[in-house]
């Protein structure tokens, strides 16, 4: 079982997608296509409506449904998505446009995964409530992981930034543990 | 400006490096973990008779999954779903310290969100209906989010296969390959 595992493994490394760095483009492309994606969603009266639970329940982001109106607050989420959107697109070449967009990623998941304490209808009552969630408390729950995935992207961008600084401000490698825990993605890109 | 802008983020670079961000796994580790969270939350709810009512959409319209249906039932579909959920999840857990079930785990959490993604076409009224279609609504953007969670599964299975490469001395027979990747 033990010998049939590490086989599968070393064929799965040998495979061209393993040899490559798909899969931190993956993150990336994955998270900027989600910020095109609902941005899309929030230019719209319809679907806007259906996040107004959301909106005005979020420690983050409440005041600005009183200070813009409904349909300000969709165009004001969707342009700050796009534009965040883009500067992780262009994160591909520019790490500091990069570090910008995954700050902001931040910024927005830390305003939708804080709404979840504050959702009304969060748990299904029909089901016999906590902790048997509704669809709109899973939906939230995902951010979780979008967090995690903005602040990989985070530093991801810091170290390429930093290396274009100052080739030598990251620490060399030296244990051979360390040499798996430190992406040196840039090292080899440059 | 830009000279502005460029040095605040220079002085942002500089004071992340200091805290120690770049030497850590901690983003590695923060996505394994949400990932375990996500598994652990997901698998759970699948146990109850609401969920199992909740997924008919998703299973009955999807190619790759409404078979279980016929075979498993309502809530034996949703069942099946909740184990797999779980041991993913453990998988995924227990690959905190041991790389080989991590790759196990990112393994079937890549199949998991492989297969979610493929429902999106299929949901009935995913789509705005004023608007049409890049606009999102009902189910779509819930499940537009494992676009993500594929993602992650993938980084996943990917970091793993290398630490165990890297770990069972294995690089002799991989050779070059891996340590250019992890290089």
């Amino acid at each position: 079982m033990m010998a049939q595992l590490n086989q599968l493994i070393l064929q799965l490394s040998k495979t061209i997608p393993f040899r490559s760095n798909l899969d931190r483009h993956l993150i990336r492309a994955a998270m900027v296509f989600e910020f095109f994606a609902f941005s899309i969603q929030k230019w719209n009266h319809y679907t806007v409506e259906m996040l107004v639970p959301m909106i005005s329940h979020s420690p983050v982001v409440f005041w600005l449904l009183p200070v813009f109106g409904l349909r300000g607050t969709g165009d004001f989420l969707a342009t700050t998505e796009t534009i965040f959107g883009v500067l992780i697109f262009l994160g591909y070449w520019s790490p500091r446009l990069g570090i910008l967009g995954a700050l902001g990623s931040i910024v927005t998941y830390v305003g939708t995964t804080t709404i979840m304490p504050f959702l009304p209808g969060a748990w299904a009552q029909e089901a016999g409530g906590f902790p048997i969630f509704t669809l709109p408390m899973g939906f939230l729950m995902k951010d979780v992981l979008f967090l995690a995935a903005s602040f990989y992207l985070l530093k991801q961008d810091v170290m390429r930034a930093a290396l274009e600084i100052n080739p030598s401000s990251i620490p060399v490698v030296g244990s051979k543990k360390q040499n798996v825990s430190i992406d040196r993605y840039t090292r080899v890109n440059r | 400006m830009n000279s502005l802008l460029n040095e605040a983020i220079d002085w942002l670079v500089k004071l992340l490096t200091k805290t120690g961000l770049l030497k850590k796994d901690l983003d590695y580790n923060l996505l394994r973990a949400s990932m375990v969270i996500i598994f652990l939350l997901f698998g759970y709810q699948k146990w109850f008779l609401y969920e199992a009512k909740v997924l008919i959409p998703y299973i009955g319209n999807d190619p790759f999954l409404s078979w279980m249906y016929p075979v498993f039932g309502i809530q034996g579909a949703s069942w099946l779903l909740g184990v797999s959920e779980w041991v993913f999840g453990a998988l995924l857990f227990l690959g905190f310290w041991n790389k080989r079930l991590g790759v196990l785990g990112a393994l079937g959490s890549t199949i998991t969100f492989a297969v979610t993604v493929t429902i999106i076409p299929f949901m009935p009224n995913g789509w705005d209906p004023a608007a049409g279609f890049p606009a999102m609504a009902g189910n779509v953007p819930f499940l537009l989010k494992d676009v993500v969670l594929l993602a992650v599964s993938i980084y996943l299975l990917k970091q793993d296969a290398m630490r165990v490469c890297l770990q069972s001395g294995a690089r002799s027979q991989v050779g070059e390959s891996v340590h250019h990747s992890l290089a």
